[in-house]
């Protein structure tokens, strides 16, 4: 799973090839789980289901069509840069730039920042209206609070 | 953290992207360098320092980091 994220740093040109060759099967996966989901609410659309909501499964069709969107057009563009032996270089540079690793390592903690202050804020407010948003935005904060505590217990070990 | 990376390319005549294509690194990384702005790994440090053929003490410049501490 590292392989998705920025973070992967290849120690050579083939490592790099072979990680691109993952990130292409994984946007294969993300569209077709967008087909997926845009059959399945198309399906369950046909039929007259009580839902509480059933402008959810507009949504949900948007969903799809949004995972296919995006899986298709990485997938098009991974698969160029595969091709393309100067940008392939580029891309392998770029990657394994330590500048680039250090603002995203810093972009990454301001927004898990900003997320947690928008989470608080949201609930806050929000679960003066509907009491549910306190519960299930608190569960979220505390899952990101427990899984940094064990993430940190993990890699205090190992490094 | 200064450096005298800018110095030692003039010296050898050597451009920002030639230096970075060198030591696998982009040449946005170079500059900020160089400005001071950004502060190399020991592993660029050491390849910084092996391509002008000196040493990282040279090459970096540590002395307002130590006042600072």
């Amino acid at each position: 799973m590292r392989c998705l994220f920025w973070n992967a740093k290849p120690k050579s040109e083939a490592d790099w090839r072979r990680v691109i060759k993952f990130r292409i099967r994984v946007m294969l996966a993300i569209a077709i789980l967008g087909c997926l989901t845009l059959a399945g609410s198309l399906v369950l659309k046909q039929f007259d289901l009580p839902l509480k909501n059933p402008s959810m499964l507009d949504f949900y069709c948007g969903v799809g069509v949004g995972l296919i969107a995006v899986g298709v057009a990485l997938w098009v563009r991974l698969r160029g840069i595969l091709k393309d032996e100067n940008r392939f270089r580029a891309n392998f540079v770029e990657n394994n730039d330590e500048r680039n690793q250090a603002i995203h390592e810093k972009s990454f903690r301001t927004a898990a920042f900003i997320l947690l202050i928008t989470l608080y804020c949201v609930a806050l407010v929000g679960g003066l209206f509907y009491p549910i948003l306190v519960q299930v935005l608190s569960l979220c904060v505390c899952v990101f609070c427990i899984s940094y505590w064990i993430c940190f217990q993990i890699y205090n070990h190992q490094l | 953290m200064q450096t005298r990376i800018q110095e030692f390319r003039r010296r050898d005549k050597v451009t920002q992207q030639a230096l970075a294509d060198a030591v696998n690194v982009t040449r946005q990384t170079i500059i900020s360098l160089e400005n001071g702005r950004y502060n190399a790994s020991l592993l660029l440090a050491h390849k910084l320092a092996r391509f002008f053929g000196t040493t990282i003490e040279e090459l970096f410049l540590f002395e307002d980091e130590e006042d600072a501490i």
